[in-house]
């Protein structure tokens, strides 16, 4: 039987708490009927105010959990499961608050910055449900520490084949042993590629001024082409996987930098409001 | 030829060097990777044939390189002489030319110098695989947003409300330092001083008192007449409980029908306290707004007004003192006029005052004199009597038959000594006499016709004065209601669309007794309350009424322009024990 993901933890009892609680937050705005429109300042705008408020420091608190040593594994599954369910609650409970009313102000800055923590947030559900599964498809048996040895080992054997054929040749190989790179910056790792990468280059030249040899040095190139052909289907594969492991956490860099951006507006958002009552 | 012993060094794990030695020959030496080089250098930075050593010229060994330059002692050179000690770096090999002995040209050690590292490690080195290694700090950008958010939206706005002096230079940005805070558009009767929020905003998490609303808005009126039942309701109500700000950019007031359905929908709960409470219970116009009340002049001072319910038909009877049959006048056959038959409109009498709200008062000589004729003396046309008072009237009649009656061309022939002849001249005593006694007798006698039959009791009600020869008649005063829905501001110009039949029956007034103003239900044809049926007008409270009674409100201008200077820093809450 398969492990039931942390969306379905505990026969969904986050999502049926949160699809509760909204069904609430939507049928009293609309049984309401505050005399300048819904916003923030009515009854029901400082109940979906506070309400929401304490979500996103329950929220923020996951990140405190996540990082505490002594929590078991269920236990966090269990906080998980909460924090997206709750997070979806959240969209309804605080734009419920803003009674639909935007500006460009502190307001409308820390509810737009909710909004992309939390949309961030359903990258990270989809990656986390989807990545993992395909990564293990892809890799199969091998890790990436396997594979960099599998390359590092064709690298030598088609440095010690090119020895004998021209120089452009060997120069090419020996290039795409020195050059080739596996990841790299930020968007390299994401893409999953490398911008002229020497070893698909050197196969190119191999292939090219391999039709000008002849004899011995012919069936010599031909081996190294084959050596370099395996070498490149591993720097794929290796790359592949740093793209999903980069794919896994980069959304990381927007959620988490800006939930701490979030918690300063709505602080800001607070203080102002009751600053100037 | 050159015979040339080759010592191969390598270096055991302590790192001792051992020889290798071979023995080659040939005409010239090829250095290189390939398998037919004599100096077999294996290793992929080696070109194929990468140098030749052979003797030139001048009967010295040379090294030349076939490509690149080669690092002779330091040096970079195509071609050199070879000298014992000399050092050449071939791309990780590094060659030494040894001293030679009698057996040999040329004694050249070579040894593997820089070998290449391990291929694991160097990818390794090479690859960045985890996002973390980029240099990306999710914890730094954490920071440096969170800092900025809070110095821009926290800490630069409350400095600029209570340290304005530490943020001093501000005011040249083209925003204000906590206009960031502002939820929305302020209203336009207040975007004098808009972008300073200490105006309204008095101290720091205290809700905006009325007295900020009050140093500008003087004298506002009250909900109730009644002092005590005002404070009993509304004494803890906040000018800003209705006048929300920051809502719309046009006006802070506001026509929303549940602020006042809010209390009198269940007036109830306040009649308990407040026992002078007379209204009912209301929550639409459509529904359930009680008939009009109109407010009837039943004598000649302002406090002579009685409200009347419209349905109670008995009382309802205005006494004006006026006789003004509006059928006659308005009579689709026209009436009767000097020019002939004329068919009049309303507005020929009703013209709107100059806000188009009501109308101006009628005047008899504007409205009534061109038919309604005040002549006296058939013979005479062009005199009229004066529309006024009756001492006015008989002062004319007297002074006009006064004068007839010594006048050179009498218009009349009179029975003097029962005799038809013209009056007596007033050219001796005794006939001056007699034509004065001619002259008031006459004077009385068209005064009664005009008084009691032909002119004035047309319109007016006379009564006789019996003990007075002088005064003998009376008017009864005109006493015309000209509003009867005070507590309403219906504007006629907002209603010209329509014509005035459509409200007011009045083509079918027989008698200026009858009230002609429309009752709810000839309004509710078009008006539909605050949501209206199909077809019909959306009317709030607000469309009729006002929240405030009228007042005598000003604006106080010197506070409006204090406003515009000089924004006030906001005090802060003391800290206990500080004076």
């Amino acid at each position: 039987m398969q492990r039931s993901t942390f969306l379905e933890y505990s026969a969904y009892r986050y999502l049926k708490i949160s699809a509760l609680l909204a069904a609430l937050a939507i049928i009293a705005y609309a049984l309401s009927r505050p005399a300048v429109g819904h916003y923030g300042g009515t009854w029901l705008g400082y109940t979906l105010g506070s309400i929401g408020a304490a979500i996103i420091f329950f929220l923020l608190w996951f990140g405190v959990r996540k990082r505490q040593y002594q929590s078991s594994a269920i236990d966090l599954k269990s906080w998980l499961s909460a924090h997206v369910y709750l997070g979806v609650l959240l969209i309804i409970i605080v734009t419920l608050h803003t009674g639909f009313e935007l500006g460009w102000n502190i307001h409308s800055l820390a509810y737009v910055l909710m909004l992309v923590v939390i949309f961030s947030g359903f990258y990270g559900v989809y990656a986390y449900l989807r990545f993992p599964r395909m990564m293990t498809e892809k890799m199969g048996e091998d890790t990436l520490e396997s594979l960099f040895l599998k390359i590092a080992d064709l690298d030598q054997e088609a440095r010690k084949i090119a020895l004998q054929l021209p120089d452009e040749i060997n120069r090419a190989v020996l290039n795409a042993s020195q050059q080739t790179r596996i990841g790299g910056g930020f968007f390299q790792q994401l893409s999953g590629r490398q911008k002229n990468c020497p070893t698909a280059s050197a196969l190119l030249t191999i292939q090219n001024l391999g039709a000008t040899l002849k004899d011995e040095h012919a069936k010599t190139n031909r081996e190294l082409y084959f050596h370099m052909l395996s070498k490149q289907t591993l720097v794929n594969r290796a790359r592949e996987d740093v793209m999903f492991r980069a794919r896994l956490a980069v959304w990381l860099y927007f959620h988490v930098p800006l939930s701490i951006a979030l918690l300063a507006a709505l602080i800001a958002h607070i203080v102002s409001v009751f600053f100037y009552w | 030829m050159i015979y040339c012993q080759l010592l191969l060094i390598t270096r055991n794990s302590r790192g001792q060097a051992i020889d290798e030695a071979r023995e080659i020959a040939g005409d010239s030496l090829r250095i290189g990777r390939g398998a037919n080089c004599i100096v077999h250098l294996p290793d992929p930075r080696i070109n194929l044939h990468h140098a030749t050593i052979q003797y030139a010229d001048d009967g010295k060994l040379y090294l030349e390189s076939v490509n690149e330059l080669l690092n002779f002692n330091g040096e970079f050179r195509k071609r050199e002489a070879l000298r014992t000690g000399s050092r050449i770096l071939i791309g990780p090999y590094q060659l030494i030319v040894e001293e030679k002995d009698n057996d040999h040209d040329l004694v050249l050690s070579y040894e593997l110098v820089s070998p290449l590292s391990d291929d694991k490690d160097e990818l390794k080195k090479r690859s960045r695989t985890s996002l973390s290694q980029t240099g990306l700090s999710k914890r730094s950008i954490a920071l440096s947003l969170g800092a900025l958010i809070t110095l821009a939206f926290l800490i630069l706005p409350v400095l600029n409300a209570t340290q304005p002096q530490l943020v001093s230079g501000s005011e040249k940005l083209p925003i204000t330092l906590d206009e960031s805070w502002n939820p929305g558009p302020i209203s336009a009767g207040h975007q004098a001083f808009a972008k300073d929020c200490q105006q309204c905003h008095t101290k720091p998490f205290v809700q905006v008192e009325d007295t900020a609303c009050a140093t500008c808005h003087k004298n506002i009126g009250d909900h109730v007449a009644n002092k005590t039942m005002q404070t009993n309701l509304f004494g803890e109500t906040r000018c800003a409980s209705c006048h929300l700000e920051h809502k719309d950019s046009l006006t802070i007031a506001r026509s929303n029908p549940a602020l006042c359905v809010d209390c009198h929908s269940d007036l109830k709960t306040h009649k308990a306290t407040n026992p002078g409470i007379a209204l009912n219970n209301i929550h639409d116009f459509s529904s359930d707004h009680p008939g009009f009340k109109l407010s009837m002049k039943t004598g000649a001072h302002a406090a002579d007004i009685k409200r009347i319910d419209q349905t109670d038909k008995a009382q309802l009877v205005e006494n004006s003192g006026l006789k003004f049959p509006h059928d006659v006048h308005l009579s689709k056959k026209g009436i009767k006029s000097p020019d002939g038959r004329s068919v009049m409109q309303c507005s020929n009498c009703h013209t709107p005052d100059e806000a188009g709200v009501r109308f101006k008062p009628i005047v008899m000589q504007t409205h009534c004199a061109n038919c309604h004729r005040l002549e006296f003396e058939p013979a005479v046309t062009a005199r009229q009597v004066p529309h006024g008072g009756v001492a006015e009237v008989m002062t004319t009649l007297r002074e006009f038959y006064g004068s007839q009656s010594v006048s050179e061309s009498p218009i009349d022939v009179a029975t003097i000594d029962g005799l038809l002849r013209r009056p007596e001249q007033a050219n001796d005593k005794a006939a001056r006499t007699r034509a004065n006694v001619w002259a008031n007798k006459k004077a009385n006698s068209v005064a009664t016709d005009l008084f009691e039959v032909r002119v004035c009791s047309t319109c007016h009600e006379v009564k006789p004065v019996n003990n007075n020869a002088e005064l003998p008649w009376a008017i009864t005063p005109v006493n015309i209601t000209d509003h009867w829905l005070p507590k309403n501001n219906f504007a006629h110009n907002q209603h010209s669309n329509t014509e005035c039949s459509t409200c007011h029956n009045s083509a079918n007034s027989k008698q200026s007794s009858n009230i002609s103003i429309p009752d709810i239900n000839t309004c509710r044809s078009c008006h539909g309350g605050a949501k209206p049926a199909r077809n019909k007008v959306t009317s709030t409270c607000e469309s009729c009424h006002g929240f405030h009674l009228p007042s005598h409100q000003k604006i106080s201008i010197e506070k409006l322009n204090a406003a515009r200077d000089k924004p006030t820093p906001m005090p802060m809450p003391k800290a206990k024990g500080t004076p």
